[in-house]
Order: structure tokens, then C-alpha cells, then sequence
């Protein structure tokens, strides 16, 4: 299992964990993007957009490449 | 007795649909003190009680990063409600239930509603209701807020709530709870006595590094201090985790469904193509909406006024008042809108058939995009060039609107989250957008000189939208954000919610917007009629053939530019100017002052305070612009 930012994924993968000050942290926790759920990368260019729990977030590049997620289900 | 009940959830989860279920036309919308927010108030009587319903704006977390989300806080700490309903979408509540948490903490007592539990099932999630209760300790209610499923329940659910008083809050690990406890006990001797039955609440906010409490952390013991932001940490991740825990045990899923994107929300977020198509959208739906707004907002009250209304209210008038100051007051002295200005004609005229029916079909239109979710995608696709100038992607659609009316488009900035942002794209229209009347002047004055003239004028104006812009982002205090938002499904909108909806901002604009229109009137009047106008002129007329290099009587013009600017440029061509000098006119009609219309709107969205500096920057601008072509033709002229 291998660790990258949100900006390098391609399909699926489980968020392991968030970087950043404590500000952006509960941001994103708070949104969902949280340690140990499940995203799935709809569209990765100049924002990302990603779905968890059955809905759809979009994120600039800066803030997508501080979710680290580790890649299960890479193709 | 009467249970004052504070709606919060997520944008988009169907709060609006649930308050306009319960509450009737006595609803009303108004902005939060302070603050440029909308926030709607209604009330229900149910069982011999009188629910009082206040819906706050989509919130994400009780620690604020918006200004609505701010707002949402308020209510909870300021306004004290005796029951939170926090709504939830079914289908994606683990992400919920970490604001469901949050409020838990506050110690107001609780009722969970999992809304559009139709579209969860569908998607194969199935909620235990009874499991759920267990975990929470407090009481959940599903509903299908569009047909009104869940509703009866939910009031009887707010009653239970209400009697069986505050949940527990949730616990966390021991560490943790030892160092919230330390907090607490260090802040609870510092708070203010209304803030002290909320001293855990606000404690774990100072865990959470909250700027509002930043001088409360200094009540913290040096040592624990310096560990904040690790515990800050431990409190997000550990409700993450009761969260997944929650939902592990309350929630079945069957099987998983994935999501699928339509086309055009793949375009949306594409960079380059996305822009293009994005734009082209929008001007369509745009001009689509102001060709509507000029046909029912304006053509056809034009019509009634002239041939029905104006000949009426003259013959009654003339016949109490034949002449004098009551006659000029009431109609004016001549006949015509612009001829004189009258309270019973202008006044009038101005308020019920001009503003009243644009802004009626602006909210129409504005209700329907915000319902059909397709504001989020247009922004997403401006938010990268608009950044740069303080803006955000959601000023797209304000800044657009803006090319047909300033009024139009200085209501939709309602759309916006900060009010730095609302200021910014207000002023960068009232300034440097013309509106469509008046563009129609301009390629009839300035055409006649050929297109170069033409071109000049946007390349100028442009030109200084993007210099105020850049200089307003540095200088105005408070954040643009950074782009994260939830992309929510297409939805189509529901006709009874629209209409609750527009009635009821509609009402508000009534009340707070149509006194000014008519003092304005009354005060332009005067001027008139006391000969003060010729005064003005005559202080002007130094800045006119000195600075700007125009012919003093030009000044009229200037003055009824604070009427309706496209008339003003029109009497341009009364005099003899040359081609530069009416470049010039244009130029300063266009940045100097607002119109009645979008003046009245500023006032009444911002206040007097904000109005006198967006007229502040205006006139400072046009005066610089102004000189700087004025020197151009004088250089041109020797």
C-alpha cells in the first residue's frame, strides 16, 4: 500500500492522513475527508474532485495535496 | 409556551424546504445584525405550542470558516434556542454526524432529521432509527422533506426534545477529557455569564485552535497550552472515529453505489474548456434572464405606467393642487420621468415599475439556479482568474448579472459567503460594469466616433476592475477562501418552495429599500426647487473645465447621472464635444456615482456607512481616470 496526496490519485484509495496546520485539518475532517474513509477521484486536474459517502467535493490543488491516502484498490 | 427552535445542517441538505414546510407566509427573511446574511424566521402552533423556527445558513462545522457559518454560531450562542434540529442528507450521513457531534456538545437539546431517506435507500443504505437514538441519545426523525413525509413527526419529536432537556455530550478518550476539563475549568471564572452555560462547548473550540476564542487560550495553563494543537488533532480524529463507529453500527449498507458525474460537471471543472463552455452558460442564462427582466421588469410597467398610472395621478393632483411646492412635490413641475421629479410619478415610477418588478424576476430566476444547483459548477470554473482580484468562483454569476443591471447583480452578491467578497463584487460593478441600458447609450454616443472609442472605454474600464480589485482584496479585511465545496446533485426546483421564497424576500426589500427611493426623491426635488442644483454646478465647474477638461454645462449630465445613467450619457449629445471630450463624459458618468437604483440597493444591503465608501472609491476613481484623459486632450488640443 502505497502513501500520496490526493493530487496523485487516480481512482480509489482510503485517506490515511491529513498534513497541514490544525485549521485545514478540521476543515477537511469536518467535510469528510477523514483518516480511514473512502475516496474515490472523479476528475484530477486543475481542482480534484472526489466523492465520499455519496457526495461529490471539489478542492483546489493546494488543499487536495494535503489529504495523504494510501492506495487499496489502485488499478 | 413557546419552543424557539434553531435549524442547522450542511448547504443543501433541504433546510429551507423543511422551514418553508412548517412555517406559513408570516415568515420573514432579514439580515443578521452586523451582517450581510440571510436569515429566515417563521413560526408554527403545534399542540398547544407556539414553535418558533429560525433557519440558519448551510454550516459545515460550529467552528466557522465562512461568514454564514459564523452566523449559524451566532444564533446558537446569542439567540440561546430551546431545540437544534440538525438536518442530515440520509445518503451521506457519516459525514453528518461529526457536526451532529459538535452540536451535542453545545447542551441544547437535540432532534436528529435524516432527510431524503428515499435516496438512501435507493442507494442501498438503510438507517437503524432505533440503534441510532441509542448512540446519540437523542431523538432521529426520517423524513422526505419535498413531499412533506416526516413533518408531523418532526414537531412531535421537537416537543419530546424540548421536555426531556439537554443530551449528554460525547466522551472521548481520557487524556482528552482531562485536558477539555483543564480548559474548562481555566476559561469557566472569564466568561461572560451568557456564555458560561456554554463553557464546554467552548472549550473544546479553544482545543480546536477557533480564532473567535483566541484570547480565551491564553487562560490556559502554560504547559497544557503548548499541547493544544496536538490535542486539537486528537479531538478531530477521535470524533472522526466515533463518527465511523456510529455509523457501523446504525447504518447497513447493502450495496455501494457509485456516483456518477454528469457531463457538464465534468466540463465545469475542466481548465480551459470548462471556462469557455462555463462561460458561454452563463451568458446565455444571463442574457436569456435580463431579456426576460427587460420585457416583465420593464417594458411591459412601462407600458401600464404611461398609459394607465401617469395621466391618473396628474389629473388627480392638478385638480387638489393646481401649482406650487405641494403640485412640484407630488408630480413635478413638467411632465415625464426625468423631466421633474415628483414623489407620486418618479417615486412611483422608480420603486413599483422599475425595481419592484426586476427584483421580483431577479429572485424568480435567482431561486431557480440556487434550487437546480447550478451556481457551485459556474464557480468552480471562474475561481482560479477571480482569485486574483478578492473574489471567489461564486462571483461569477453576480459579476455577469451585473452587465445587465447593477441592481440585479448587487442582490445576487447574496449569494456570496464573506462580505468582503459581497463589498468587492458590488463595488466592482456599480463601478466598472456598465449596465445594459447603458451600454446601449454608449454605442450610440460613442459609436458614432467609431469602434476604437468604444474599445478604449472596456479596455479602460477593465482596466480598473482589475486594479481595484487587487488593491480592494489587500486592503479590506477578512479572506476570500480557498476552493472546497460540495458539488450537490441537479435538482429540479420546487415550485411552492420558490414562490415561499421570493414572497418573502420580496417583503423585506418592501420594507427596507422603498423609503430610501422616495427621501432621495424628495431631497433631488428640492434641490431643484430651491435652485441648489445651479449651485452644485457652479462648484463643480472648476473640476469640469479644469481637471476634466469638459464644458461646465456638462455638469448636468453629471448630476443626472445619479438618476439613471444611460439618460445621462444620451443628453451627451447635446453638446459640443469633442470626440475624446465625450470619451471622457462617458468615462466619468460611468465610474462616478451609482444610479438611483443600485444606490438604493447598497444602502439597503450595506448600510449608509459602506454606501459613502463605495461612493468614496467611485468618485476617486473616475476623478484620476478622468484627469488623466482630460490631460490627454488638452496635450492632443495644442
Amino acid at each position: 500500500m502505497t502513501s500520496r496526496p490526493l493530487t496523485a490519485l487516480r481512482s480509489r484509495g482510503v485517506v490515511t492522513r491529513i498534513e497541514g496546520g490544525v485549521e485545514e485539518f478540521r476543515r477537511l475532517v469536518s467535510l469528510g475527508l477523514a483518516p480511514g474513509r473512502e475516496v474515490r477521484v472523479h476528475v484530477n486536474s486543475s481542482v480534484v474532485v472526489v466523492e465520499v459517502d455519496n457526495s461529490v467535493l471539489v478542492l483546489d490543488r493546494q488543499l487536495a495535496s494535503k489529504v495523504i491516502v494510501g492506495g487499496q484498490h489502485e488499478d | 409556551m413557546r419552543i424557539k427552535v434553531a435549524l442547522v445542517g450542511h448547504p443543501n441538505v433541504g433546510k429551507s424546504v423543511i422551514f418553508n414546510n412548517l412555517t406559513g407566509l408570516n415568515a420573514i427573511v432579514s439580515n443578521y445584525p452586523g451582517t450581510t446574511v440571510e436569515v429566515y424566521r417563521g413560526s408554527i402552533e403545534w399542540k398547544g405550542f407556539t414553535i418558533e423556527i429560525v433557519d440558519t445558513p448551510g454550516t459545515y462545522s460550529t467552528t466557522p470558516t465562512t461568514q454564514a457559518e459564523e452566523v449559524t454560531r451566532r444564533v446558537i450562542l446569542e439567540e440561546k434556542p430551546d431545540v437544534i434540529v440538525h438536518v442530515v442528507d440520509a445518503a451521506s450521513i457519516r459525514r453528518h454526524l461529526y457536526l451532529t457531534l459538535e452540536l451535542l456538545e453545545v447542551g441544547i437539546p437535540l432532534v436528529l432529521v435524516a432527510n431524503q431517506i428515499d435516496r438512501a435507500e435507493a442507494l442501498g443504505i438503510n438507517i437503524s432509527r432505533a440503534e441510532l437514538e441509542r448512540l446519540l441519545g437523542v431523538p432521529v426523525v426520517t423524513c422526505v422533506a419535498i413531499r412533506r413525509r416526516g413533518m408531523e413527526a418532526l414537531l412531535d419529536e421537537i416537543i419530546e426534545a424540548y421536555e426531556r432537556g439537554p443530551p449528554a455530550c460525547p466522551k472521548y478518550s481520557r487524556g482528552l477529557e482531562e485536558c477539555l476539563r483543564l480548559v474548562e475549568a481555566a476559561l469557566r471564572g472569564r466568561l461572560p455569564p451568557e456564555l458560561k452555560r456554554f463553557s464546554r462547548f467552548i472549550a473544546t473550540h479553544v482545543v480546536l485552535e477557533d480564532r473567535e476564542f483566541g484570547d480565551l487560550a491564553s487562560l490556559v495553563p502554560g504547559h497544557l497550552r503548548a499541547e493544544l494543537p496536538r490535542y486539537g488533532r486528537k479531538l478531530a480524529l477521535e470524533r472522526a472515529a466515533k463518527t465511523d463507529d456510529i455509523y457501523r453500527r446504525a447504518v447497513n449498507v447493502e450495496k455501494a453505489e457509485r456516483l456518477r458525474l454528469s457531463r457538464i460537471d465534468y466540463i465545469s471543472v475542466s481548465p480551459v474548456f470548462g471556462i469557455a463552455v462555463m462561460a458561454a452558460l452563463t451568458l446565455i442564462v444571463t442574457y436569456g434572464l435580463l431579456g426576460l427582466i427587460h420585457e416583465v421588469g420593464h417594458r411591459i410597467p412601462s407600458m401600464l405606467y404611461y398609459s394607465f398610472y401617469e395621466p391618473f395621478i396628474r389629473g388627480l393632483v392638478e385638480r387638489v393642487a393646481p401649482q406650487g411646492l405641494i403640485r412640484d412635490i407630488l408630480i413635478g413641475e413638467k411632465a415625464g420621468i426625468y423631466g421633474s421629479l415628483g414623489l407620486l410619478t418618479t417615486g412611483v415610477f422608480f420603486v413599483f415599475f422599475m425595481i419592484l418588478p426586476t427584483i421580483l424576476v431577479l429572485y424568480l430566476i435567482l431561486g431557480v439556479l440556487e434550487d437546480l444547483g447550478f451556481l457551485p459548477r459556474v464557480a468552480i470554473s471562474f475561481h482560479r482568474p477571480l482569485r486574483r482580484i478578492g473574489l471567489s468562483g461564486d462571483a461569477t454569476v453576480p459579476l455577469v448579472t451585473g452587465t445587465g443591471c447593477s441592481i440585479v447583480g448587487i442582490l445576487s452578491t447574496r449569494i456570496l459567503r464573506s462580505d468582503k467578497e459581497r463589498l468587492i463584487a458590488s463595488l466592482l460593478q456599480v463601478l466598472g460594469i456598465p449596465c445594459m441600458a447603458q451600454q446601449v447609450m454608449i454605442w450610440c454616443v460613442l459609436g458614432r466616433y467609431g469602434l476604437p472609442y468604444i474599445l478604449a472605454l472596456y479596455i479602460l474600464l477593465l482596466f480598473v476592475i482589475v486594479t481595484t480589485g487587487f488593491i480592494l482584496d489587500r486592503v479590506i479585511p477578512g479572506e476570500s477562501g480557498v476552493l472546497l465545496l460540495e458539488l450537490p446533485p441537479w435538482r429540479r426546483p420546487q415550485l411552492r418552495n420558490l414562490v415561499k421564497k421570493t414572497y418573502v424576500r420580496m417583503m423585506s426589500f418592501l420594507r427596507t429599500g422603498v423609503p430610501l427611493v422616495f427621501l432621495w426623491i424628495l431631497l433631488a426635488n428640492l434641490a431643484y426647487y430651491t435652485g441648489a442644483i445651479v449651485a452644485i454646478a457652479e462648484l463643480f465647474s472648476p473640476v469640469m473645465s479644469g481637471l476634466l477638461r469638459l464644458p461646465s454645462e456638462t455638469c448636468v449630465a453629471l448630476i443626472v447621472s445619479t438618476l439613471r445613467k444611460d439618460v445621462a450619457i444620451g443628453i451627451l449629445g447635446r453638446y459640443e464635444l469633442t470626440p475624446l471630450q465625450t470619451l471622457t463624459a462617458v468615462t466619468v458618468i460611468t465610474l462616478s456615482f451609482p444610479c438611483i437604483g443600485s444606490f438604493t440597493i447598497l444602502l439597503s444591503e450595506f448600510g449608509a456607512k459602506q454606501t459613502l465608501k463605495v461612493i468614496a472609491v467611485m468618485l476617486i476613481t473616475s476623478l484620476v481616470i478622468g484627469s488623466f484623459l482630460g490631460l490627454l486632450s488638452s496635450m492632443l488640443s495644442v
